[in-house]
């Protein structure tokens, strides 16, 4: 895939480097043609189509290939020669190296252009017999000619470096929220399985005390039995009301640990089970954070539970019944 | 006579204490409670000899009743009624002596009867 790319870059690169040479030679035509003639034309042309094909390899080495053409540059303008086809490849390996290579080197390599090239303008400038009155319009044109191009290309190359830094930017974001998303339902899970587990051991406590209280109650009334016989009537019934009351219990617990989030249970159990009642209609409050929040129906069930949990008809354990005083034998 | 206060989250049991204790000679049922905080005033009212506590019953400040008692009623000794007698039910790592609700008449007879009366000594975990 590498090798595939840097095939058709160089390809590309040649035809481009081609149209230079032409272009260069056109110019250099016209410019031999409206300007004093030179001395060794051929040695400019070998000159510029050195610079023109330095140019090929201009993405692939952008400071090198720069280089190159830079240093035939400063020879052709030091041998008097026309700068038109010189300028058109210096032009090309600038705008290269501003769009191709990193922006300090890059920088550097436009200053480097600036000094090396508009010194060779002066040396060659000094060195002919009458000097030249445009000289000075000369050297301000190429200045912004050498410019121009690497401002161009640099500004391109920062901008699709923006472009990266923002698409790495919203990966990140996306990624973040990704996870803190996963985050949240993680802790939503384990928030579940925590009401989950409190529930079932809620429930496992209450049907063990109510076990117990059943067992407790049936052993003592086979005790009193000889003594007190109407007291079996009594602890049967007693057991009867105790084991529908945990029947209940174990009935409303249920969908708390089906799905965590529990449902308000439609009746107030007694005894054991309050604590278990409790939770579920604490579960169905909604939460600061919004976390499970119940449908509309839950809450109303939950501030329904609420006010019978507070009001009057519920029969909440009752406190004490007896005072010092009062013999065990009532 | 000794005197008991009798304190159990359920109304069953505290039935099944008064009717099981109203069998005796001997003891007397003089309070009950059905929430820690009533628990710790009818001791506190009535200075029984000892008081039978449901094992995870705790004040409105969550202090473990026995706790509670031993601070306020250091003279009654606590029993607590536990239905597993394992550490997870509050009360059982403060009581005087722990009391599993399956003993048995006879088995709770025996254990109220030791530690109402003074000096009493009995195993941390009776009835078993």
């Amino acid at each position: 895939m590498v090798l595939s790319r840097t095939r058709r870059v160089l390809v590309v690169d040649g035809l481009l480097a081609l149209l230079l040479l032409a272009a260069a030679l056109v110019a250099g035509a016209v410019g031999e043609a409206g300007s004093t003639p030179v001395a060794l034309p051929v040695l400019g042309t070998v000159l510029a189509a050195g610079a023109c094909g330095a140019t090929w390899g201009r993405r692939l080495e952008p400071v090198l290939a720069f280089g190159v053409v830079l240093a035939l540059v400063a020879v052709s303008v030091l041998g008097g020669y026309p700068y038109l086809p010189v300028l058109l490849p210096l032009l090309v390996a600038l705008a290269a190296v501003g769009l191709h290579a990193p922006l300090a080197r890059s920088v550097v390599a436009a200053a480097a252009a600036l000094v090396v090239t508009l010194t060779a303008f002066s040396v060659a400038s000094l060195l002919q017999p009458e000097p030249d009155p445009r000289a000075g319009l000369l050297m301000a044109a190429w200045t912004g000619w050498v410019l121009a191009p690497w401002a161009t290309g640099a500004a391109l190359r920062l901008r699709g470096e923006l472009a990266r830094t923002q698409d790495v930017a919203a990966e990140l974001q996306e990624t973040a929220t990704t996870a803190t998303e996963a985050a949240r339902r993680a802790e939503a899970r384990q928030a579940d399985d925590a009401a989950r587990m409190r529930v079932a051991r809620l429930v496992h406590d209450a049907v063990g005390d109510d076990l117990a209280a059943v067992a407790m109650r049936c052993a003592v009334a086979l005790h009193v039995a000889d003594h007190r016989p109407g007291d079996a009537r009594l602890a049967l019934r007693a057991v009867r009301d105790r084991s529908e009351a945990s029947l209940r219990g174990m009935r409303q617990a249920r969908p708390g640990l089906l799905d965590g989030g529990g449902a308000v249970p439609e009746q107030a159990p007694d005894g054991v089970w309050e604590e278990l009642w409790r939770g579920a209609v604490r579960r169905a409050t909604p939460d600061p954070e919004g976390r499970h929040r119940p449908t509309r129906s839950r809450q109303d069930r939950a501030a329904e539970a609420l006010a019978l949990l507070e009001g009057e008809d519920l029969e909440l354990p009752a406190s004490v019944h007896a005072t010092s005083g009062v013999g065990g034998r009532r | 006579m000794r005197r008991l206060v009798v304190a159990d989250r359920q109304e069953l049991t505290r039935d099944t204490l008064r009717v099981l204790v109203e069998s005796t000679d001997d003891l007397m049922v003089v309070g009950e409670a059905a929430d820690g905080d009533a628990c710790v005033d009818a001791v506190r009212r009535a200075a029984p000899d000892a008081a039978v506590v449901d094992a995870r019953m705790r004040t409105a400040t969550g202090q473990p009743v026995a706790v509670a008692l031993a601070d306020q009623a250091p003279r009654t000794r606590v029993v607590v009624l536990a239905t597993f007698g394992d550490g997870d039910e509050v009360g059982v790592g403060d009581a005087d002596v722990v009391l599993l609700r399956d003993a048995g008449p006879d088995g709770l007879l025996r254990a109220l009867r030791s530690a109402a009366a003074p000096p009493a000594g009995l195993p941390r975990t009776a009835g078993t």
